[in-house]
């Protein structure tokens, strides 16, 4: 750990500084890119913005955006302030890992330099009277619950101690720096207070971010399914009701940037699809890519079907315009491969900690066939074929996800009773029926769309790979079966609900669009009623 | 008129069904069979069985809860014996994750019954599991597949509290209002307040959207 350490030296810092601040720039870029293509969208119907002559400001592109966008990016803002407020400090997936890896990089300028879970001793007394390693896995246990407790934290809290050393930041470490580069701001905020003063702030970043998310999911609704206005809302504020969605933007990981550039690249793709590729198009698309890879490794996933999708998007332009738009796919490929190769020699430079886990994760498995590691990640989510070594037992894969689905929060050790699960298969199928009955009626349409959608399959398959992949080769079996993980596709899922909607015909269409969202809103309500149980019943 | 009246509809349901939800009884611990820090006892990656006995089982129990570490927990099936008598039985389904499992059992009779024999089955295992519990010289550890295990097995003993949640409802806001940065009951009333908006809001846009 501090030979890692030790080899950091001023030249690294440097180029880690620089790492750290491409992205930043790229962000102002690739916004301003997205802002000023989609403002300049016709009105369409009521949910778009009523002001047609921009009067210059600034302001302007903001005022377009339809204003049923803006409440759902408000709803899942709110719903993810619940959220954190209703979660204990700590107890969300891998928080104390994040958090070490945000406050060593705010304290020292420095990445962390192990992937061990010896914290700094400010988050250590923090752990240890919050009753961290008690409460973790154990629902059995509550958080405190006296005011002598209270008293006793506040006063540990008080105690100023280092908050720089070790560097070591668990899981979190071999993570890509933006999100923790971005969140240094909240902490920093907050260090004049406690250290959590700055978990809470820190939490409120996470929550704006995903109001970003419910934004760009409405904005990706309104492109793909752009005759049916009452439909995006559905999908918007299924989004935005989504409680795994809530729980991780109201938590300290960087999941909640992920599911952001996740979701803004599905929406700038589907609007490369509707409108042409253009220089800014695929320059925003190259931007997206380059700031997924620096937010998290699962985002590589999503990688190869983007690829796709610039390369179907450009042989269509070069058939309409000439050979002059395989340029446009050659600058997005420079603009996303650029960041992420520097910061991969920055790791290698100092350390490798992100080489190591990518290495591990490719080669160190259980060293299973290739067909075998197949036959695993089909059985991770479809049923097994005759043939197949079972890889589950007593339960299918589908049925797990299903489980996730329902609800397992906090440390994935909060869950609903068992009789939750039977019930919600009756809504389930309901949704998945007016789906399937939503597609069957827009054959010609999807036969049209076959490339965008193809596009869209190879993303979703290429993050199922990943999380498949990581399982198999993981020494604790099923340990990436979590929902969380397949959150970079929730703009498909709103998709899918805003479908199911118009699946209901024209009549009921917007009265069914009413019971999912009440549905959605029904299980968030139950699903902060269960945390709050869990923790403090 | 017709989506705000599904929407009226829709919201009441839930008011409802939140408000007979808080009306049960929250599953209490009856009885804790050891009050010491708990260290992992056994691994096994294969089915397995293990039997404790001189446990206490109390009257009203509807559920045992077991020191059990997983990422995808197995089939678990509890039986209690008195002498030889199956005094109650119950099955938790595979899937469950966390260090511990709860499984429902058929309510115990209203006598407390001693001493009993408390029999864990494990099933379908997805991958290995970590039996959670207390080493010990004196006392008789739990007997796994016709030999001793190092310890004995940590249990709970769950039975519904007396109030319901809505009783506890009190205490309940107090305590989320602590170990946070500006401890307070008022932290709780932020929590409804913020739930409160997001219903608002989301009805609002509903009915302005999809009337």
């Amino acid at each position: 750990m501090s030979r890692i350490e030790t080899s950091r030296t001023a030249t690294t810092r440097q180029a880690s500084h620089a790492v750290l601040m491409g992205p930043a720039i790229a962000l102002a870029v690739g916004t301003r890119s997205f802002t000023k293509k989609t403002f300049r969208q016709k009105d369409r119907g009521r949910a778009v913005g009523r002001r047609p002559h921009p009067s210059g400001s600034w302001r302007d592109p903001f005022r377009r955006l339809p204003l049923a966008a803006w409440v759902c990016a408000l709803v899942a803002i709110v719903n993810a302030a619940t959220w954190s407020v209703i979660s204990p400090p700590f107890q969300l997936p891998d928080e104390p890992s994040h958090f070490a890896y945000v406050e060593h990089l705010a304290e020292t300028g420095h990445l962390p330099s192990s992937a061990e879970e010896k914290y700094s001793p400010a988050e250590r007394e923090a752990l240890s009277y919050l009753l961290y390693g008690q409460v973790r896995f154990s629902d059995e246990s509550h958080t405190i619950a006296s005011q002598a407790e209270q008293l006793s934290l506040e006063r540990a809290l008080a105690v100023p101690l280092s908050r720089s050393e070790p560097g070591d930041a668990g899981v979190a470490a071999a993570e890509p720096p933006l999100y923790y580069a971005l969140e240094t701001v909240p902490y920093l905020l907050g260090s004049g207070g406690t250290l959590l003063d700055s978990l809470a702030l820190m939490r409120l970043f996470s929550a704006l971010l995903g109001g970003l998310t419910a934004l760009f999911a409405f904005l990706f609704l309104r492109e793909t399914l752009p005759g049916a206005p009452w439909a995006w809302t559905v999908g918007g504020l299924g989004v935005a009701l989504t409680p795994t969605l809530a729980m991780m933007s109201g938590a300290v990981n960087p999941d909640a940037l992920l599911f952001t550039v996740s979701t803004a690249l599905f929406y700038s793709l589907a609007r490369a699809f509707r409108r042409g590729l253009t220089l800014r198009s695929a320059s925003a698309v190259g931007v997206l890519i380059a700031l997924g890879c620096l937010t998290k490794l699962i985002f590589i996933g999503l990688v190869p079907g983007a690829v796709l999708a610039l390369l179907i998007l450009t042989i269509r332009e070069a058939r309409a315009h000439g050979r002059s738009s395989y340029r446009m796919l050659m600058l997005a490929v420079a603009i996303a491969s650029i960041p992420a190769c520097l910061y991969l020699i920055d790791d290698a430079a100092s350390g490798g900690v992100t080489l190591h886990t990518l290495s591990g994760a490719t080669f160190n498995g259980p060293h299973r066939s290739i067909l075998q590691t197949i036959s695993y990640i089909w059985q991770m989510y479809l049923p097994r074929l005759p043939g197949m070594r079972p890889a589950f037992h007593g339960i299918s894969g589908p049925a797990v996800w299903f489980e996730q689905v329902v609800g397992k929060y906090g440390w994935l050790d909060t869950t609903f009773p068992a009789w939750v699960v039977k019930v919600a298969l009756v809504p389930a199928a309901l949704i998945a029926a007016l789906f399937v009955w939503a597609l069957a009626r827009s054959r010609s349409a999807m036969l049209t769309r076959r490339w965008e959608l193809t596009a869209y399959a190879v993303m979703s398959l290429g993050v199922l790979v990943v999380i498949g992949h990581q399982d198999d080769s993981s020494s604790v079996p099923h340990e990436y079966l979590q929902l969380r993980y397949v959150l970079p596709m929730i703009a498909l899922m709103g998709a899918v609900l805003a479908l199911a909607a118009r699946g209901a015909g024209r009549r009921w269409g917007p009265l069914a669009g009413t019971c999912i969202v009440l549905l959605v809103l029904a299980h968030d309500l139950f699903s902060q009623l269960l945390v709050i149980s869990r923790y403090y019943g | 008129m017709r989506i705000g009246l599904a929407l009226a509809v829709g919201l009441l349901l839930i008011a409802l069904a939140m408000a007979i939800t808080l009306l049960h009884a929250p599953l209490v611990v009856a009885r804790d069979n050891s009050a010491v820090t708990h260290t992992p006892l056994v691994t096994t990656t294969g089915p397995a069985e293990t039997c404790q006995a001189a446990e206490t089982l109390p009257s009203g129990t509807t559920a045992l809860r077991f020191g059990l570490t997983t990422a995808l927990g197995p089939q678990v099936k509890v039986l209690a014996f008195s002498d030889s008598h199956l005094i109650t039985q119950g099955l938790r389904p595979p899937g469950w994750e966390g260090a511990s499992v709860t499984v429902p059992v058929r309510a115990v009779p209203s006598r407390t019954s001693i001493p009993v024999k408390i029999c864990l089955r494990m099933s379908m295992l997805n991958g290995a599991v970590t039996m959670l519990g207390w080493h010990t010289h004196r006392a008789p550890a739990t007997g796994g597949s016709g030999k001793p295990l190092p310890g004995r097995m940590h249990i709970e003993y769950l039975r519904p509290a007396r109030g319901s949640w809505w009783s506890m409802a009190g205490a309940t806001a107090r305590r989320l209002g602590l170990g946070r940065p500006a401890s307070g009951t008022w932290n709780a009333f932020l929590v409804m307040g913020l739930a409160v908006t997001l219903i608002a809001l989301s009805s609002w846009l509903v009915v302005r959207e999809l009337r």
